[in-house]
């Protein structure tokens, strides 16, 4: 194999099998506690909350912006719901819908619509709106507040192993479907032959990824519902960024935005939207770290951007914009969480874990710069 | 014959996609003024790049001999030591700076190893311009100097040092008369000291009367060098064109029938100086079936006008009527402009026209992203089928349509362009320059899909910077000089020399 064609592989496949590699270091030195059914489920809980927020930073940092402010929405969003729920009193859907607009919507629109307006960068933005949610925050309640029996079941809640089986066969299912449905459809419009092995390769993939769902959730507790939200929300994204105009003009904005407006896109829209979506989603992850735990903290959320922003940019997502995706920014998720729970169980304290982490940012972009500008 | 001062053989120069240079020539006597002409495009400007060091030595074929010795410069200063001055078209100095720290910088005279002595700075400066006869003060920031002064400080700058050669690359585009003979005189007398100048110029009355010899570039060949008394105009321009002008230009000339775009008191208000105008009242009309060319110089305001049309303007220093069909229309944006029918190819390609890191499928549909999609799904088996048209239509040279067009060459980039403009169906087609920086063949594609579109009812209208395309492919040619027009001609009564006579603000 030639130096080429070793840094092409890394290119696509470098951070997925840097997964691989730091997975099967730990699962060779824990005595087989951190491939454990029960620790594996854990670790899909912990990395819901941050994950959430990454799938909407991803698209954030694909139109070239940059969202602080996330961190702080977690806090607001799960004090807000703490309030509405157990101090207020409100039905649970309607204390969430609240939640999501005024911890959400409201500061996303900020951020958004206030950098694209007077044309300054979202950073500034996002850092003023993630001081004044902390602030309102700890200003709500400056001690941490319990949530009620609804929010609970969201963060705690682990759906039958029975039903598991079956959203997990559906989902396999229908995703086999789709890929079979969408080459033969995509073979005839081209007038070319089907590729059995772009068929077989994805299936069988998949075939293996979700049977290993099935076994960590069927031989633990079932799937926790917070992880089937978090699917939806990766798989409604990742349509969204594939499949739709709107995506499709995030890539443009993010790549060149002055020609994206010559060619008629409504930037302030999508842009805007971008923002909205990501404060949603981390006013969501507040609802979620505040269910799982049982109770809101104000300073719950603290120091999350920076773990989103790692786990989006060693998914391969450029600062610059118009480069990354979300299939990336879950493998950059993965890498973050099971270090964390791998390093855990070897005993670290977190500041090696704090140093190890920045170690791994580092790496990630060095091998994006090194084998992105290859042509063949 | 002396032996020459400076003789460039055999140079190559490829950028991707395009031979920019190809086996060129180049000989250059002491104490000379050389003209080296050549159509946009030619390699005049590259040429003197790689000769000036630019492009160091290895980026491209040929050898560079000084004074009959080998000489392979890697950096600008490089062939500055050796007596190789360039002043490029666009000026390299800092507004900021006064004009004997631009014409001292990196060299300032310094005491005690890097404190600036200013006293000396200031009185050389005062010795370099008193030896050229100009009068100007030293501590005078560049920011508060006229063109034509900046264009002096750029020559001060470089013949302060020993200086044998001295290349202007279009040095009077933007200078007034009463500069352009402070120039000629300036020329003149850096002869008589024994400087040898390359002079690249598109205005054939400086270079009769300024040249002693003239080299002809064409299409990135050498064509060949000539004494001025041999030649004149007439013989220049066949030279520089050479025999392919009939091939290249395949005009067909279709009837003119309604009025599709109208435009009237068109004003964009200039940001940096209130009270002034970029585009200045401008009135119009295009028909379907004719090609519209605006020409002009740099500067004229031709851009301009037609990125207010489009909508790329804010609304607040852009006033005007802009009719369509005769229906009046509210064009606050560019995509109101693309619901209005009216489609704008950029002049900057890179810049404004393609996203690079997307495929040449992404580009061409993502104007027109509307018509193939349900609600917000991109139908994309459709967006392949269509972008296969145009690929087609188009002859873009390509693999597949999934290519990102950073790896195109510059004609295939301009060909995604022009298709992503036409797959909004446009009833108007603005095209600013639309064959900059692309070779030959390209151009000529690219000419043929201009016929094609206006048999097909689209209003074309063209900005364009050559002379020989104005005159080649235009129905009806307007002139634009400082924000207005200043003349209308048609196909027949068209010349070069009453377009140069409007373009610079003459009447007949």
């Amino acid at each position: 194999m030639t130096k080429t064609q070793l840094l092409l592989i890394s290119r696509k496949y470098g951070t997925f099998i840097a997964l691989l590699l730091i997975i099967a270091i730990f699962a060779s030195t824990t005595d087989g506690i951190f491939l454990s059914a029960r620790n594996l489920s854990n670790l899909s809980r912990q990395t819901v909350v941050i994950g959430n927020i990454a799938i909407g930073m991803t698209m954030v940092i694909l139109m070239g912006g940059i969202d602080l402010s996330v961190g702080s929405l977690v806090g607001l969003g799960g004090i807000m719901v703490a309030v509405f729920t157990t101090r207020l009193h409100w039905h649970p859907a309607v204390a969430i819908a609240a939640t999501l607009l005024l911890a959400g919507v409201l500061p996303g629109f900020i951020n958004g619509y206030i950098s694209e307006k007077y044309r300054f960068h979202p950073f500034v933005t996002t850092l003023g709106v993630m001081t004044i949610a902390r602030g309102a925050t700890l200003l709500i309640s400056p001690v941490s507040m319990s949530v009620g029996e609804t929010i609970k079941f969201i963060g705690q809640y682990n759906i039958p192993k029975p039903v598991t089986l079956i959203i997990l066969s559906i989902s396999f299912f229908l995703y086999a479907a789709i890929t079979i449905y969408a080459a033969v459809h995509r073979s005839r419009y081209e007038k070319t032959t089907v590729q059995l092995s772009k068929l077989i390769i994805p299936v069988a993939a998949a075939a293996v990824f979700f049977s290993l769902l099935g076994w960590v959730f069927l031989s633990y507790r079932g799937m926790p519902f917070m992880v089937l939200i978090f699917a939806l929300i990766v798989t409604a994204s990742h349509f969204l960024l594939t499949q739709t105009r709107t995506g499709r003009y995030m890539y443009a904005i993010g790549g060149n935005n002055q020609a994206a407006r010559l060619s008629g896109i409504n930037v302030m829209s999508t842009w805007t939207f971008a923002f909205i979506l990501t404060g949603v989603l981390a006013a969501f992850s507040g609802i979620m770290l505040a269910g799982r735990l049982g109770g809101a903290t104000p300073t719950a959320g603290n120091a999350y951007e920076l773990s989103v922003i790692a786990a989006v940019v060693i998914g391969g997502t450029s600062l610059m914009g118009g480069v990354g995706n979300i299939m990336g920014t879950l493998i950059g998720i993965f890498i973050l969480g099971v270090l964390t729970n791998g390093m855990s169980l070897w005993g670290l304290s977190s500041y090696v874990q704090m140093c190890v982490q920045g170690i791994v940012i580092v790496l990630a972009v060095i091998l994006d710069s090194v084998t992105k500008n290859i042509r063949v | 014959m002396n032996s020459p001062v400076l003789e460039m053989r055999h140079i190559t120069k490829k950028f991707p996609g395009v031979r920019a240079l190809d086996d060129v020539t180049l000989e250059v006597q002491k104490g000379e003024i050389l003209g080296l002409v050549g159509e946009n495009g030619a390699g005049k400007s590259t040429l003197m790049k790689v000769l000036s060091g630019v492009y160091p030595h290895g980026t491209y074929d040929g050898e560079i001999f000084h004074k009959g010795e080998t000489v392979r410069f890697h950096h600008i200063n490089e062939a500055k030591q050796s007596g190789i001055g360039i002043i490029h078209q666009e000026l390299n100095l800092i507004p900021e700076l006064n004009i004997a720290e631009n014409i001292f910088l990196n060299e300032e005279p310094t005491v005690w190893g890097s404190v600036i002595n200013y006293s000396e700075m200031y009185l050389e400066t005062h010795k370099i311009l008193d030896n050229m006869g100009i009068d100007m003060n030293p501590r005078r920031k560049i920011a508060h100097l006229t063109m034509g002064k900046q264009q002096l400080v750029e020559i001060a700058k470089a013949i302060k040092d020993n200086i044998e050669i001295l290349i202007l690359d279009e040095p009077t585009s933007s200078l007034t008369e009463v500069e352009v003979d402070l120039l000629y005189e300036l020329l003149r007398a850096l002869k008589h000291k024994g400087v040898s100048c390359i002079f690249i110029s598109h205005k054939f009355k400086e270079i009769f009367h300024i040249c002693d010899r003239v080299s002809i570039l064409k299409d990135g060949k050498y064509v060949g060098t000539y004494p001025i008394p041999d030649l004149n105009h007439d013989k220049m321009v066949s030279l520089m064109v050479g025999r392919n002008i009939k091939e290249l230009f395949v005009k067909e000339t279709a009837d003119p029938g309604e009025c599709v775009l109208e435009v009237n008191d068109l004003c964009v208000k200039n940001p940096t100086r209130p009270g002034s105008f970029l585009v200045d009242h401008v009135s119009f009309k295009a028909r379907k079936g004719e090609i519209l060319a605006f020409a002009g110089l740099m500067g004229s305001g031709r851009t301009e006008t037609m990125m207010a049309i489009f909508g790329a303007y804010s609304k607040k220093s852009v006033s005007g009527d802009i009719r369509i069909h005769n229906n009046s229309t509210n064009i606050r944006n560019p995509a109101d402009a693309l619901k209005n029918g009216i489609a704008l190819v950029t002049e900057d390609r890179k810049q404004l026209g393609l996203h690079l890191l997307m495929s040449i499928k992404e580009n061409i549909t993502l104007a027109s992203l509307e018509k193939i999609s349900f609600a917000n799904v991109i139908n994309k088996p459709k967006e392949s089928q269509i972008v296969g048209e145009y690929i087609d239509s188009l002859k873009i040279k390509t693999p597949s349509d999934q290519i990102a067009v950073n790896t195109l060459s510059g004609g295939n980039q301009q060909k995604v362009v022009l298709g992503k403009s036409l797959a909004t169906e446009p009833l108007v087609l603005i095209l600013d320059e639309p064959t900059r920086g692309i070779d030959v063949g390209a151009k000529v594609e690219i000419f043929k899909i201009m016929n094609e579109l206006v048999k097909n009812g689209v209003v074309v209208i063209m900005i364009s910077s050559e002379m020989l395309e104005v005159l080649g492919m235009a129905d009806r040619i307007l002139v634009m000089h400082e924000g207005k027009i200043t003349g209308e001609l048609n196909r027949k009564e068209a010349t070069e020399e009453k377009i140069m006579t409007y373009a610079t603000g003459g009447t007949r």
